[in-house]
Protein backbone atom coordinates (compact mmCIF):
# COMPACT_ATOMS: atom_id res chain seq x y z
CA UNK A 1 0.00 0.00 0.00
CA UNK A 2 1.44 3.38 -0.96
CA UNK A 3 1.70 6.25 1.51
CA UNK A 4 0.71 9.74 0.36
CA UNK A 5 1.32 13.06 2.08
CA UNK A 6 1.56 16.72 1.17
CA UNK A 7 4.57 18.82 2.06
CA UNK A 8 5.62 22.39 1.28
CA UNK A 9 7.13 21.23 -2.02
CA UNK A 10 4.07 19.30 -3.15
CA UNK A 11 2.65 15.79 -2.95
CA UNK A 12 4.85 12.87 -1.88
CA UNK A 13 4.23 9.19 -2.63
CA UNK A 14 6.11 6.50 -0.74
CA UNK A 15 6.06 3.50 -3.05
CA UNK A 16 8.68 1.38 -1.31
CA UNK A 17 7.86 -2.27 -0.86
CA UNK A 18 5.35 -2.38 -3.72
CA UNK A 19 5.61 -4.90 -6.53
CA UNK A 20 5.31 -3.90 -10.18
CA UNK A 21 3.07 -2.60 -11.65
CA UNK A 22 1.58 -1.09 -8.46
CA UNK A 23 4.09 1.83 -8.21
CA UNK A 24 3.51 2.76 -11.84
CA UNK A 25 -0.26 2.73 -11.38
CA UNK A 26 -0.08 4.88 -8.26
CA UNK A 27 2.04 7.47 -10.07
CA UNK A 28 -0.21 7.49 -13.12
CA UNK A 29 -3.32 7.90 -10.99
CA UNK A 30 -1.69 10.85 -9.22
CA UNK A 31 -0.52 12.68 -12.32
CA UNK A 32 -3.80 12.04 -14.11
CA UNK A 33 -5.55 13.79 -11.22
CA UNK A 34 -3.24 16.77 -10.81
CA UNK A 35 -0.41 18.67 -12.47
CA UNK A 36 1.11 19.55 -9.08
CA UNK A 37 4.78 18.69 -8.47
CA UNK A 38 5.21 15.19 -7.16
CA UNK A 39 8.00 13.50 -5.21
CA UNK A 40 8.32 9.72 -5.39
CA UNK A 41 10.15 7.56 -2.86
CA UNK A 42 10.97 4.20 -4.42
CA UNK A 43 13.01 1.01 -4.03
CA UNK A 44 13.98 0.94 -7.68
CA UNK A 45 14.40 3.50 -10.39
CA UNK A 46 11.08 3.51 -12.29
CA UNK A 47 12.50 3.19 -15.79
CA UNK A 48 9.32 1.54 -17.11
CA UNK A 49 7.59 4.81 -16.30
CA UNK A 50 9.87 7.21 -18.17
CA UNK A 51 8.50 6.77 -21.72
CA UNK A 52 4.96 7.43 -20.50
CA UNK A 53 6.02 10.39 -18.36
CA UNK A 54 7.73 11.97 -21.35
CA UNK A 55 4.69 11.40 -23.56
CA UNK A 56 2.55 13.13 -20.94
CA UNK A 57 4.82 16.18 -20.74
CA UNK A 58 6.47 15.60 -17.37
CA UNK A 59 10.12 16.18 -16.53
CA UNK A 60 12.01 14.68 -13.64
CA UNK A 61 15.24 14.36 -11.77
CA UNK A 62 16.39 11.25 -9.95
CA UNK A 63 18.34 11.13 -6.73
CA UNK A 64 19.83 7.83 -5.61
CA UNK A 65 20.64 7.12 -1.98
CA UNK A 66 24.18 5.91 -1.38
CA UNK A 67 23.39 3.31 1.26
CA UNK A 68 19.65 3.12 1.91
CA UNK A 69 18.68 1.29 5.08
CA UNK A 70 16.00 -1.38 5.27
CA UNK A 71 12.65 0.11 4.38
CA UNK A 72 14.23 3.35 3.16
CA UNK A 73 13.83 4.60 -0.38
CA UNK A 74 16.78 3.91 -2.67
CA UNK A 75 15.57 6.54 -5.13
CA UNK A 76 13.79 9.84 -4.81
CA UNK A 77 12.26 11.14 -8.04
CA UNK A 78 11.17 14.77 -8.39
CA UNK A 79 8.46 15.14 -11.00
CA UNK A 80 7.16 18.37 -12.50
CA UNK A 81 4.86 19.18 -15.37
CA UNK A 82 7.05 20.53 -18.18
CA UNK A 83 5.46 23.99 -18.18
CA UNK A 84 6.34 24.37 -14.48
CA UNK A 85 10.07 23.97 -15.04
CA UNK B 1 11.56 17.63 3.58
CA UNK B 2 14.76 18.30 1.69
CA UNK B 3 14.79 20.47 -1.38
CA UNK B 4 15.09 18.83 -4.77
CA UNK B 5 18.65 18.62 -6.03
CA UNK B 6 20.09 21.49 -8.03
CA UNK B 7 19.03 21.65 -11.65
CA UNK B 8 21.07 19.27 -13.74
CA UNK B 9 23.44 20.59 -16.34
CA UNK B 10 21.37 18.92 -19.05
CA UNK B 11 17.80 20.14 -18.76
CA UNK B 12 15.70 17.31 -20.10
CA UNK B 13 13.69 14.51 -18.57
CA UNK B 14 15.39 11.63 -16.96
CA UNK B 15 18.64 13.12 -15.79
CA UNK B 16 20.18 10.58 -13.48
CA UNK B 17 21.92 11.99 -10.46
CA UNK B 18 24.07 10.60 -7.70
CA UNK B 19 24.88 7.24 -9.16
CA UNK B 20 21.37 6.01 -9.74
CA UNK B 21 21.58 2.46 -11.04
CA UNK B 22 19.11 0.60 -13.18
CA UNK B 23 18.97 -2.94 -14.47
CA UNK B 24 19.05 -1.92 -18.11
CA UNK B 25 21.59 -3.82 -20.17
CA UNK B 26 23.66 -2.05 -22.82
CA UNK B 27 21.31 -1.58 -25.76
CA UNK B 28 23.35 -3.78 -28.08
CA UNK B 29 22.71 -6.94 -26.06
CA UNK B 30 18.92 -7.22 -26.37
CA UNK B 31 18.93 -5.49 -29.76
CA UNK B 32 21.24 -8.08 -31.34
CA UNK B 33 18.61 -10.71 -30.56
CA UNK B 34 15.75 -8.55 -31.85
CA UNK B 35 17.57 -7.60 -35.06
CA UNK B 36 18.45 -11.24 -35.70
CA UNK B 37 14.82 -12.19 -35.08
CA UNK B 38 13.66 -9.62 -37.64
CA UNK B 39 16.12 -11.03 -40.20
CA UNK B 40 15.07 -14.62 -39.57
CA UNK B 41 11.42 -13.61 -39.92
CA UNK B 42 12.15 -12.58 -43.51
CA UNK B 43 14.02 -15.85 -44.06
CA UNK B 44 11.20 -17.98 -42.65
CA UNK B 45 8.48 -16.42 -44.84
CA UNK B 46 10.76 -16.43 -47.92
CA UNK B 47 11.60 -20.12 -47.45
CA UNK B 48 7.89 -20.94 -47.77
CA UNK B 49 8.18 -19.80 -51.39
CA UNK B 50 11.10 -22.10 -52.25
CA UNK B 51 9.02 -25.25 -52.54
CA UNK B 52 5.39 -24.24 -51.96
CA UNK B 53 4.10 -27.57 -53.23
CA UNK B 54 5.90 -29.35 -50.40
CA UNK B 55 4.56 -27.03 -47.67
CA UNK B 56 0.96 -28.27 -47.71
CA UNK B 57 1.86 -31.90 -47.23
CA UNK B 58 4.86 -31.35 -45.01
CA UNK B 59 5.20 -34.01 -42.34
CA UNK B 60 8.93 -33.87 -41.69
CA UNK B 61 12.24 -34.50 -43.38
CA UNK B 62 14.87 -32.02 -44.51
CA UNK B 63 14.20 -29.33 -47.09
CA UNK B 64 12.89 -25.78 -47.37
CA UNK B 65 9.80 -26.42 -45.22
CA UNK B 66 11.80 -27.74 -42.26
CA UNK B 67 14.22 -24.84 -42.66
CA UNK B 68 11.32 -22.33 -42.76
CA UNK B 69 9.81 -23.81 -39.61
CA UNK B 70 13.09 -23.61 -37.68
CA UNK B 71 14.03 -20.20 -39.06
CA UNK B 72 10.79 -19.17 -37.38
CA UNK B 73 10.90 -21.18 -34.17
CA UNK B 74 14.60 -20.82 -33.39
CA UNK B 75 15.41 -17.73 -35.42
CA UNK B 76 12.42 -15.56 -34.51
CA UNK B 77 10.49 -16.96 -31.56
CA UNK B 78 13.23 -18.33 -29.31
CA UNK B 79 15.56 -15.50 -30.38
CA UNK B 80 13.01 -12.94 -29.22
CA UNK B 81 12.38 -14.80 -25.97
CA UNK B 82 16.11 -14.71 -25.26
CA UNK B 83 16.50 -10.99 -25.89
CA UNK B 84 13.31 -10.08 -24.06
CA UNK B 85 14.01 -12.27 -21.05
CA UNK B 86 17.54 -10.94 -20.54
CA UNK B 87 16.34 -7.34 -20.59
CA UNK B 88 12.80 -7.33 -19.26
CA UNK B 89 13.18 -9.85 -16.45
CA UNK B 90 16.18 -7.99 -15.04
CA UNK B 91 14.31 -4.69 -15.11
CA UNK B 92 10.96 -6.02 -13.93
CA UNK B 93 12.30 -8.16 -11.10
CA UNK B 94 15.07 -5.73 -10.13
CA UNK B 95 17.60 -8.58 -10.24
CA UNK B 96 20.85 -7.47 -11.85
CA UNK B 97 22.82 -9.89 -13.99
CA UNK B 98 26.09 -10.83 -12.28
CA UNK B 99 28.01 -10.42 -15.54
CA UNK B 100 27.21 -9.38 -19.09
CA UNK B 101 29.61 -11.91 -20.59
CA UNK B 102 27.25 -14.94 -20.47
CA UNK B 103 24.53 -12.95 -22.25
CA UNK B 104 27.02 -12.00 -24.98
CA UNK B 105 28.34 -15.56 -25.14
CA UNK B 106 24.81 -16.90 -25.57
CA UNK B 107 24.31 -14.57 -28.55
CA UNK B 108 27.68 -15.48 -30.10
CA UNK B 109 26.74 -19.15 -29.97
CA UNK B 110 23.02 -19.04 -30.62
CA UNK B 111 22.74 -16.60 -33.54
CA UNK B 112 25.31 -18.19 -35.88
CA UNK B 113 24.31 -21.65 -34.63
CA UNK B 114 20.73 -21.04 -35.74
CA UNK B 115 21.92 -19.85 -39.17
CA UNK B 116 24.04 -23.00 -39.58
CA UNK B 117 21.22 -25.28 -38.42
CA UNK B 118 18.65 -23.67 -40.73
CA UNK B 119 21.07 -23.85 -43.65
CA UNK B 120 21.74 -27.51 -42.87
CA UNK B 121 18.02 -28.28 -42.78
CA UNK B 122 17.41 -26.45 -46.06
CA UNK B 123 20.33 -28.14 -47.81
CA UNK B 124 19.71 -31.53 -46.25
CA UNK B 125 23.26 -31.55 -44.87
CA UNK B 126 23.53 -33.70 -41.77
CA UNK B 127 27.01 -32.40 -40.76
CA UNK B 128 25.70 -28.80 -40.86
CA UNK B 129 22.59 -29.77 -38.90
CA UNK B 130 24.68 -31.56 -36.29
CA UNK B 131 27.11 -28.64 -35.99
CA UNK B 132 24.32 -26.06 -35.87
CA UNK B 133 22.32 -28.16 -33.42
CA UNK B 134 25.25 -28.51 -31.02
CA UNK B 135 26.06 -24.78 -31.13
CA UNK B 136 22.38 -23.82 -30.69
CA UNK B 137 22.02 -26.11 -27.68
CA UNK B 138 25.22 -24.68 -26.17
CA UNK B 139 23.86 -21.15 -26.66
CA UNK B 140 20.57 -22.14 -25.06
CA UNK B 141 22.43 -23.72 -22.12
CA UNK B 142 24.37 -20.51 -21.48
CA UNK B 143 21.21 -18.39 -21.74
CA UNK B 144 19.32 -20.82 -19.49
CA UNK B 145 22.03 -20.51 -16.85
CA UNK B 146 21.66 -16.72 -16.88
CA UNK B 147 17.90 -16.98 -16.72
CA UNK B 148 17.94 -19.55 -13.92
CA UNK B 149 20.11 -17.18 -11.90
CA UNK B 150 17.61 -14.34 -12.42
CA UNK B 151 14.53 -16.50 -11.73
CA UNK B 152 16.11 -17.97 -8.61
CA UNK B 153 16.82 -14.53 -7.14
CA UNK B 154 13.61 -12.80 -8.31
CA UNK B 155 11.83 -11.43 -5.24
CA UNK B 156 8.41 -11.02 -6.84
CA UNK B 157 6.41 -11.45 -10.06
CA UNK B 158 5.73 -14.99 -8.98
CA UNK B 159 3.35 -15.88 -11.82
CA UNK B 160 5.87 -14.85 -14.46
CA UNK B 161 8.72 -16.59 -12.65
CA UNK B 162 6.69 -19.80 -12.35
CA UNK B 163 5.95 -19.76 -16.09
CA UNK B 164 9.68 -19.23 -16.69
CA UNK B 165 10.63 -22.34 -14.71
CA UNK B 166 8.17 -24.55 -16.57
CA UNK B 167 9.23 -23.09 -19.91
CA UNK B 168 12.82 -24.03 -19.11
CA UNK B 169 11.74 -27.59 -18.27
CA UNK B 170 10.03 -27.77 -21.66
CA UNK B 171 13.16 -26.38 -23.31
CA UNK B 172 15.34 -29.06 -21.75
CA UNK B 173 13.01 -31.81 -22.95
CA UNK B 174 12.55 -30.44 -26.45
CA UNK B 175 16.31 -29.89 -26.85
CA UNK B 176 17.01 -33.50 -25.88
CA UNK B 177 14.42 -34.71 -28.37
CA UNK B 178 15.84 -32.38 -31.05
CA UNK B 179 19.30 -33.89 -30.59
CA UNK B 180 17.84 -37.40 -31.04
CA UNK B 181 15.92 -36.31 -34.15
CA UNK B 182 19.04 -34.82 -35.76
CA UNK B 183 20.99 -37.96 -34.88
CA UNK B 184 18.27 -40.07 -36.44
CA UNK B 185 18.30 -38.09 -39.70
CA UNK B 186 21.99 -38.92 -40.11
CA UNK B 187 22.33 -42.32 -38.52
CA UNK B 188 18.85 -43.86 -38.25
CA UNK B 189 18.83 -44.48 -34.50
CA UNK B 190 15.04 -44.52 -34.11
CA UNK B 191 12.73 -46.05 -32.96
CA UNK B 192 13.76 -45.91 -29.29
CA UNK B 193 11.43 -47.56 -26.75
CA UNK B 194 8.78 -47.80 -29.45
CA UNK B 195 8.84 -44.08 -30.30
CA UNK B 196 9.53 -43.39 -33.97
CA UNK B 197 10.71 -40.21 -35.69
CA UNK B 198 7.19 -38.90 -36.35
CA UNK B 199 6.06 -39.38 -32.75
CA UNK B 200 9.14 -37.69 -31.33
CA UNK B 201 8.86 -34.85 -33.86
CA UNK B 202 5.26 -34.30 -32.75
CA UNK B 203 6.31 -34.29 -29.08
CA UNK B 204 9.11 -31.85 -29.97
CA UNK B 205 6.55 -29.57 -31.64
CA UNK B 206 4.18 -29.65 -28.65
CA UNK B 207 6.99 -28.93 -26.19
CA UNK B 208 8.29 -26.10 -28.36
CA UNK B 209 5.06 -24.43 -29.43
CA UNK B 210 2.93 -24.78 -26.30
CA UNK B 211 5.68 -25.53 -23.77
CA UNK B 212 8.81 -23.46 -24.14
CA UNK B 213 7.54 -20.57 -26.28
CA UNK B 214 3.88 -20.68 -25.30
CA UNK B 215 4.63 -20.60 -21.57
CA UNK B 216 7.12 -17.75 -21.97
CA UNK B 217 4.56 -15.82 -24.02
CA UNK B 218 1.98 -16.32 -21.25
CA UNK B 219 4.44 -15.47 -18.47
CA UNK B 220 5.78 -12.32 -20.09
CA UNK B 221 2.23 -11.21 -20.80
CA UNK B 222 1.64 -10.86 -17.05
CA UNK B 223 4.33 -8.15 -17.04
CA UNK B 224 3.96 -6.58 -20.46
CA UNK B 225 0.22 -6.27 -20.89
CA UNK B 226 -0.39 -4.47 -17.54
CA UNK B 227 2.66 -2.32 -18.23
CA UNK B 228 1.43 -1.17 -21.61
CA UNK B 229 -2.21 -0.86 -20.58
CA UNK B 230 -1.34 0.67 -17.18
CA UNK B 231 -3.50 -1.78 -15.32
CA UNK B 232 -3.14 -3.89 -12.16
CA UNK B 233 -1.45 -7.27 -12.53
CA UNK B 234 -3.96 -10.11 -12.95
CA UNK B 235 -4.70 -12.20 -9.86
CA UNK B 236 -1.85 -14.61 -9.23
CA UNK B 237 -4.16 -17.48 -8.28
CA UNK B 238 -5.98 -17.33 -11.61
CA UNK B 239 -2.69 -17.08 -13.49
CA UNK B 240 -1.50 -20.19 -11.65
CA UNK B 241 -4.74 -22.00 -12.46
CA UNK B 242 -4.35 -21.14 -16.15
CA UNK B 243 -0.76 -22.40 -16.02
CA UNK B 244 -1.80 -25.65 -14.35
CA UNK B 245 -4.50 -26.29 -16.94
CA UNK B 246 -2.14 -25.59 -19.83
CA UNK B 247 0.51 -27.86 -18.31
CA UNK B 248 -2.08 -30.62 -17.96
CA UNK B 249 -3.00 -30.08 -21.60
CA UNK B 250 0.64 -30.34 -22.67
CA UNK B 251 1.13 -33.51 -20.62
CA UNK B 252 -1.94 -35.11 -22.19
CA UNK B 253 -0.84 -34.03 -25.67
CA UNK B 254 2.57 -35.62 -25.14
CA UNK B 255 0.88 -38.80 -23.92
CA UNK B 256 -1.31 -38.77 -27.04
CA UNK B 257 1.71 -38.34 -29.31
CA UNK B 258 3.57 -41.24 -27.71
CA UNK B 259 0.67 -43.60 -27.00
CA UNK B 260 -0.44 -46.52 -29.11
CA UNK B 261 -4.20 -46.82 -29.30
CA UNK B 262 -5.31 -44.03 -26.95
CA UNK B 263 -4.48 -41.10 -29.24
CA UNK B 264 -8.01 -39.81 -29.77
CA UNK B 265 -9.26 -39.50 -26.17
CA UNK B 266 -5.89 -38.19 -24.98
CA UNK B 267 -5.66 -35.60 -27.77
CA UNK B 268 -9.23 -34.41 -27.20
CA UNK B 269 -8.59 -34.23 -23.45
CA UNK B 270 -5.42 -32.24 -24.10
CA UNK B 271 -7.33 -29.83 -26.29
CA UNK B 272 -10.03 -29.43 -23.64
CA UNK B 273 -7.56 -28.63 -20.86
CA UNK B 274 -5.58 -26.39 -23.20
CA UNK B 275 -8.67 -24.49 -24.31
CA UNK B 276 -9.83 -23.87 -20.74
CA UNK B 277 -6.35 -22.83 -19.59
CA UNK B 278 -5.67 -20.60 -22.59
CA UNK B 279 -9.19 -19.17 -22.36
CA UNK B 280 -8.61 -18.29 -18.71
CA UNK B 281 -5.28 -16.66 -19.57
CA UNK B 282 -6.83 -14.68 -22.41
CA UNK B 283 -9.68 -13.65 -20.13
CA UNK B 284 -7.14 -12.30 -17.61
CA UNK B 285 -5.37 -10.37 -20.37
CA UNK B 286 -8.60 -8.91 -21.73
CA UNK B 287 -9.54 -7.93 -18.18
CA UNK B 288 -6.20 -6.14 -17.79
CA UNK B 289 -6.76 -4.28 -21.05
CA UNK B 290 -10.27 -3.31 -20.01
CA UNK B 291 -9.12 -2.06 -16.61
CA UNK B 292 -6.12 -0.20 -18.01
CA UNK B 293 -5.74 3.56 -17.95
CA UNK B 294 -4.53 3.41 -21.55
CA UNK B 295 -7.30 2.36 -23.88
CA UNK B 296 -5.77 3.03 -27.26
CA UNK B 297 -2.87 0.66 -27.68
CA UNK B 298 -2.64 0.87 -31.45
CA UNK B 299 -2.09 -1.61 -34.21
CA UNK B 300 0.30 -3.71 -32.14
CA UNK B 301 -2.44 -4.81 -29.78
CA UNK B 302 -4.79 -5.60 -32.65
CA UNK B 303 -2.16 -8.14 -33.69
CA UNK B 304 -1.90 -9.38 -30.10
CA UNK B 305 -5.67 -9.84 -29.90
CA UNK B 306 -5.60 -11.71 -33.21
CA UNK B 307 -2.81 -13.87 -31.80
CA UNK B 308 -4.94 -14.83 -28.80
CA UNK B 309 -7.75 -15.91 -31.14
CA UNK B 310 -5.23 -17.91 -33.16
CA UNK B 311 -4.01 -19.62 -29.97
CA UNK B 312 -7.49 -20.99 -29.37
CA UNK B 313 -7.80 -22.04 -33.02
CA UNK B 314 -4.37 -23.74 -32.86
CA UNK B 315 -5.44 -25.76 -29.81
CA UNK B 316 -8.62 -26.92 -31.58
CA UNK B 317 -6.68 -27.84 -34.72
CA UNK B 318 -4.08 -29.63 -32.59
CA UNK B 319 -6.79 -31.65 -30.87
CA UNK B 320 -8.28 -32.64 -34.21
CA UNK B 321 -4.87 -33.51 -35.67
CA UNK B 322 -3.99 -35.57 -32.59
CA UNK B 323 -7.30 -37.38 -32.85
CA UNK B 324 -6.40 -38.53 -36.35
CA UNK B 325 -8.25 -35.97 -38.48
CA UNK B 326 -6.24 -35.71 -41.67
CA UNK B 327 -8.53 -33.71 -43.94
CA UNK B 328 -7.27 -30.22 -44.89
CA UNK B 329 -3.71 -31.41 -44.16
CA UNK B 330 -4.64 -30.99 -40.51
CA UNK B 331 -1.25 -31.72 -38.87
CA UNK B 332 0.52 -29.21 -41.12
CA UNK B 333 -2.28 -26.67 -40.78
CA UNK B 334 -2.06 -27.01 -36.98
CA UNK B 335 1.72 -26.50 -37.00
CA UNK B 336 1.38 -23.44 -39.24
CA UNK B 337 -1.38 -21.79 -37.17
CA UNK B 338 0.52 -22.53 -33.94
CA UNK B 339 3.83 -21.05 -35.08
CA UNK B 340 3.21 -18.45 -37.79
CA UNK B 341 -0.27 -17.72 -36.42
CA UNK B 342 -0.36 -17.55 -32.62
CA UNK B 343 3.31 -17.16 -31.72
CA UNK B 344 4.58 -14.99 -34.58
CA UNK B 345 1.54 -12.67 -34.46
CA UNK B 346 1.95 -12.27 -30.70
CA UNK B 347 5.66 -11.55 -30.92
CA UNK B 348 5.19 -9.14 -33.84
CA UNK B 349 2.56 -7.21 -31.92
CA UNK B 350 4.52 -7.10 -28.66
CA UNK B 351 7.82 -6.17 -30.32
CA UNK B 352 6.09 -3.34 -32.14
CA UNK B 353 5.59 -1.73 -28.72
CA UNK B 354 8.56 -3.11 -26.80
CA UNK B 355 11.26 -1.86 -29.18
CA UNK B 356 10.32 1.85 -29.00
CA UNK B 357 9.72 1.49 -25.26
CA UNK B 358 13.14 -0.05 -24.64
CA UNK B 359 14.75 2.63 -26.80
CA UNK B 360 13.08 5.33 -24.75
CA UNK B 361 14.17 3.71 -21.47
CA UNK B 362 17.74 3.38 -22.72
CA UNK B 363 17.83 7.01 -23.76
CA UNK B 364 16.44 8.26 -20.45
CA UNK B 365 18.86 6.04 -18.59
CA UNK B 366 21.73 7.77 -20.40
CA UNK B 367 20.34 11.25 -19.89
CA UNK B 368 19.20 11.60 -23.49
CA UNK B 369 15.85 12.86 -24.68
CA UNK B 370 14.44 10.33 -27.17
CA UNK B 371 11.79 10.98 -29.81
CA UNK B 372 8.17 10.23 -28.89
CA UNK B 373 7.40 6.51 -28.89
CA UNK B 374 5.06 6.82 -31.85
CA UNK B 375 7.68 8.71 -33.87
CA UNK B 376 10.24 5.91 -33.78
CA UNK B 377 10.82 3.54 -36.68
CA UNK B 378 8.42 5.12 -39.22
CA UNK B 379 5.65 3.11 -37.58
CA UNK B 380 2.88 4.51 -39.74
CA UNK B 381 4.48 2.82 -42.72
CA UNK B 382 6.52 -0.06 -41.32
CA UNK B 383 4.14 -1.51 -38.75
CA UNK B 384 1.07 -1.05 -40.94
CA UNK B 385 2.80 -2.76 -43.85
CA UNK B 386 3.98 -5.50 -41.53
CA UNK B 387 0.50 -6.13 -40.13
CA UNK B 388 -1.09 -6.15 -43.60
CA UNK B 389 1.56 -8.47 -45.05
CA UNK B 390 1.56 -10.74 -42.02
CA UNK B 391 -2.21 -11.19 -41.79
CA UNK B 392 -2.76 -11.65 -45.52
CA UNK B 393 0.21 -14.03 -45.66
CA UNK B 394 -1.26 -16.06 -42.81
CA UNK B 395 -4.67 -16.34 -44.44
CA UNK B 396 -3.32 -17.33 -47.85
CA UNK B 397 -0.76 -19.88 -46.63
CA UNK B 398 -3.31 -21.44 -44.24
CA UNK B 399 -5.81 -21.66 -47.09
CA UNK B 400 -3.12 -23.08 -49.38
CA UNK B 401 -2.29 -25.80 -46.86
CA UNK B 402 -5.97 -26.61 -46.24
CA UNK B 403 -6.90 -26.98 -49.92
CA UNK B 404 -3.47 -28.17 -51.07
CA UNK B 405 -2.86 -25.27 -53.45
CA UNK B 406 0.79 -24.36 -53.87
CA UNK B 407 -0.11 -21.11 -55.65
CA UNK B 408 -1.85 -19.85 -52.50
CA UNK B 409 1.17 -20.84 -50.40
CA UNK B 410 3.43 -19.01 -52.85
CA UNK B 411 1.30 -15.85 -52.76
CA UNK B 412 1.01 -15.99 -48.97
CA UNK B 413 4.76 -16.49 -48.63
CA UNK B 414 5.35 -13.44 -50.83
CA UNK B 415 2.98 -11.23 -48.82
CA UNK B 416 4.39 -12.49 -45.55
CA UNK B 417 7.89 -11.72 -46.79
CA UNK B 418 6.87 -8.16 -47.64
CA UNK B 419 5.43 -7.77 -44.15
CA UNK B 420 8.58 -9.23 -42.60
CA UNK B 421 10.76 -6.87 -44.65
CA UNK B 422 8.72 -3.94 -43.32
CA UNK B 423 9.29 -5.20 -39.77
CA UNK B 424 13.01 -5.52 -40.51
CA UNK B 425 13.00 -1.91 -41.68
CA UNK B 426 11.30 -0.88 -38.43
CA UNK B 427 13.85 -2.83 -36.36
CA UNK B 428 16.84 -1.44 -38.27
CA UNK B 429 15.51 2.09 -37.67
CA UNK B 430 15.13 1.37 -33.95
CA UNK B 431 18.63 -0.11 -33.67
CA UNK B 432 20.04 2.88 -35.56
CA UNK B 433 18.28 5.26 -33.19
CA UNK B 434 19.73 3.39 -30.20
CA UNK B 435 23.20 3.71 -31.70
CA UNK B 436 22.81 7.45 -32.28
CA UNK B 437 21.44 8.09 -28.80
CA UNK B 438 24.21 5.99 -27.27
CA UNK B 439 26.86 7.83 -29.30
CA UNK B 440 25.44 11.19 -28.18
CA UNK B 441 25.50 10.05 -24.57
CA UNK B 442 29.17 9.05 -24.90
CA UNK B 443 30.11 12.50 -26.17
Amino acid sequence: MSKRWTDADGVHLDLTGLEAPAPMLAVMAEINASDAPLTLHMDREPIFLYPDLQEMGWVWTVQGADNPGTGEAAFVIYLKKAADV
Amino acid sequence: MSEPPASPSRAFPGDILMGAQSRLLPYHIPMRFFLSAALFQVVSWALLMVDPGEVAGFTGGTGASLAALHALTLGVLAMTVMGASLQLLSVATGVAMRSLFPACLASWLYIPGTAILVAGMGLGSHPLMALGGIVVILGLCVWSAVLIDILRRAPGLRATVRHGWWALVALALLSAIAAVLILNLGHGVLPIYGADHGQLAAAHAILGGFGFMGLFAMGFSYILVPMFALSPAPAEGRANLALGLVLAGIALALAAMLSDGMETPLALGAALFGLIGAGLHIGLMLGALKAGMKKRLGLSFILVRAAWALLLIAIILGGLAGAGEDRWNMPTLFAFVLTFGWLLSFIGGILGRVLPFLTSMQAHNQGQRPPRLSDMGHQKITLRLHAAGHVSGLVLVAAGIAVDQSLLVLAGGALGTIGALAFLWFTVEIVGLNRRLNAQAQT
